[in-house]
């Protein structure tokens, strides 16, 4: 395999996933709560110990989610801008190494969600024929620089 | 500027038959169980005029016009809708005639464009065969232009006129379907399942209707017969399911024909509703071989394309081009339809580390099962879940003995294997992009997926070959690889 990708999103990146993760932890722990209701005062017949093994298994999953995975995304993910295609790895479990010729790129956006924007930060997706990928969580200005790099590059290649 | 016209007045009979059939079946079937047909009668009268009403409005409100380059289409009763298709939009252009408009002689055209999801761009429900051709030939002369660029101005026009007759009696090749591979088809369908499914879903509505004494009565008696008798009845409902798929078969592919022109090619079918699709060579994705497991034993495989726009719902967004003929006979018949993909595909299978993987994959859930099933059934569930067992084993060694990928210059190719054995071959220039996928048990024995993504005529599609060799997924990443480095 050639080398890596060599570039890397903010450390900042780090601070937003844990964030959003901890947003999608707390919507998990409905799960606990609504058995620990529904086990007080509609369903007497459910076990109480399910509440707990619940909630520890949210516990668990916070810990993980919040305090592991954002360090190892950041870790993994690299992404490269080439002048013929861009290349980004990505994955925590599963490693994945995508290859996006210019070519084949249709349209670039930077999108921002209510954290993004919160933190002056951007996505940036590139579209082809098939697929979407994105690079997630850069600073405001390099989202859009890049968009305008990618699309300047991809308009270049549009011409053959 | 021609004038803006109508479809074929006969659209507003067609149209309204169809919506009252759908509607009035299910209904009708109600009724004559509830007997209660006087109701029925009346309210499917009401159902006649509105929907004839609802359908002579349509027909007026939809207006279109062929103009240069692009076709015009106004439509919509409360809601004015207008568009316009340029005609390099174009993708496919599917013409069918299905049992009521046969009645009337006309034909449905679909015209589809990139980006334009399940639904057809424009549909004309019934419009008379000439204006079909006419249709079509405008929406891709601009492929014929091209055809003719080498010569002057002067002659273009002429050319243009010839060009498009010959387009309609002179293909370059003609590839039947052929009676014996149609029974052939028929006789190995794989809609069995299919079949059944909907039967028995039949039957459990057919239930609700039936007395419930009836129903004990039934019970009890065939409770009160031998196994034998069961086993009968069981094989009597495989042998009709396996009958009524093979006649739906024959009847959606018989008169199969592929013909071929310079830029495109045309694949008719159906016997009683007629399809004909014409499909640009420029927009095929990727070419599909599948061997179904019915149909392997036999050396008979199906060959399907992915294109952009084009595809139908029925094959997932598919388009098939030949559901059968036999391996050797393949060569010859891409040689007609498809020469570019005649060449040799060698085939760097998955390394044999990687079999344990196959194994443990479609291993786990029986040999779980077949615990549970000893626990709860002793000695039987213990034979029962070993017979399961047995059959995923074997699955699992033929995906590992299938799984592979190779490249040449241009193309790419992967082999893989679910029930039936998929090839899948795509040009460089229509791959969208790669992934290879390494997961961190696969990591450590140096095994990969890797993963290729084509347009298609919904969406993109994605097609892998798990766990080959790490370096085998690096020189297909390499070989995809723009840069040269």
């Amino acid at each position: 395999m050639r080398g890596q990708p060599q570039l890397r999103l903010p450390r900042k990146a780090i601070n937003v996933w844990r964030l959003q993760h901890a947003i999608d932890t707390l919507l998990l722990a409905l799960v606990p709560i609504g058995y620990y209701f529904a086990q007080r005062y509609i369903f007497l017949s459910f076990y109480e110990w399910l509440t707990w093994w619940l909630a520890g298994a949210v516990v668990i999953y916070g810990i993980v989610r919040i305090g592991i995975w954002p360090l190892v995304q950041w870790r993994r993910f690299r992404y490269e801008i080439f002048d013929d295609e861009i290349d980004i790895q990505q994955g925590v479990l599963v490693v994945r190494r995508t290859l996006v010729p210019m070519v084949r790129v249709q349209h670039v956006d930077t999108e921002q969600g209510p954290i993004l924007r919160r933190y002056k930060m951007a996505t940036v997706s590139i579209t082809t024929a098939a697929t979407t990928h994105r690079i997630p969580t850069l600073f405001l200005n390099d989202a859009d620089s890049l968009r305008d790099q990618i699309s300047k590059l991809a308009a270049v290649h549009e011409d053959e | 500027m021609n004038e803006l016209k109508r479809q074929h007045i006969a659209a507003i009979p067609i149209q309204s038959a169809k919506g009252v059939w759908q509607i009035a079946v299910p209904f009708a079937i109600i009724a004559l169980l509830q007997q209660m047909l006087f109701y029925f009668f009346l309210a499917l009268c009401a159902l006649i005029l509105i929907s004839t009403v609802f359908s002579w409005l349509s027909w007026f409100k939809f207006r279109y016009r062929l103009e240069a380059g692009e076709l015009y289409v106004e439509r919509g009763v409360f809601v004015k809708k207008k568009r316009y298709i340029q005609k390099k939009r174009v993708q496919a252009i599917h013409i069918s005639a299905g049992l009521w408009q046969r009645l009337f002689g006309l034909v449905k055209v679909s015209i589809d464009t990139a980006g334009g999801g399940m639904e057809a761009e424009a549909e004309f429900v019934a419009v008379t065969r000439a204006e079909a051709v006419r249709i079509r030939a405008e929406l891709l002369k601009e492929l014929k232009e091209e055809e003719h660029s080498g010569q002057n101005d002067g002659e273009l026009n002429e050319a243009q006129g010839e060009m498009e007759t010959e387009t309609e009696t002179k293909p370059l090749t003609v590839w039947h379907l052929g009676t014996k591979r149609l029974i052939y088809a028929a006789l190995t369908s794989s809609g069995i399942g299919l079949v059944i499914s909907a039967v028995a879903a039949v039957l459990s509505q057919v239930g609700q209707f039936i007395p419930d004494d009836i129903y004990e009565n039934t019970f009890d008696y065939v409770i009160g017969l031998s196994l034998i008798l069961l086993l009968i009845l069981a094989v009597a409902v495989l042998l009709l399911s396996w009958i009524i798929s093979s006649v739906l078969t024959i009847l959606t592919y018989g008169n199969f024909k592929v013909s071929t022109y310079k830029k495109e090619m045309v694949i008719e079918r159906g016997l009683i509703e007629k399809r004909q699709l014409t499909l640009a060579y420029r927009r095929i994705t990727a070419v599909r071989i599948i061997k179904s497991i019915i149909r392997q034993p036999f050396g008979f495989v199906s060959v399907y394309v992915e294109s952009a726009g084009g595809g139908t719902n029925k094959e997932q967004g598919s388009t098939l081009l030949v559901p059968l003929i036999h391996e050797r006979d393949l060569p010859a018949f891409l040689e007609q339809t498809l020469p570019e993909y005649v060449f040799e595909r060698p085939i760097e299978s998955a390394p044999k580390r990687a079999a344990i993987r196959f194994f443990l994959r479609m291993l786990i859930v029986p040999v779980i099962a077949t615990c549970v099933a000893s626990y709860f059934f002793g000695a039987i569930g213990l034979i029962g879940g070993m017979g399961v067992a047995a059959i995923a084993a074997l699955f699992a060694w033929l995906q590992y003995r299938d799984a592979g990928a190779g490249s040449n210059d241009t193309f790419i190719w992967l082999r893989s294997r679910t029930i039936g054995q998929t090839l899948v071959i795509s040009p460089k220039q229509k791959v969208q992009s790669v992934t290879k996928r390494v997961s961190f048990l696969q990591k450590r024995s140096k095994l990969a997926h890797f993963e290729m993504f084509v347009q298609s005529s919904l969406a993109g599609k994605s097609f892998y070959v798990p766990n080959v060799s790490d370096e085998n997924a690096d020189a297909l990443f390499r070989w995809y690889s723009y840069q040269s480095d």
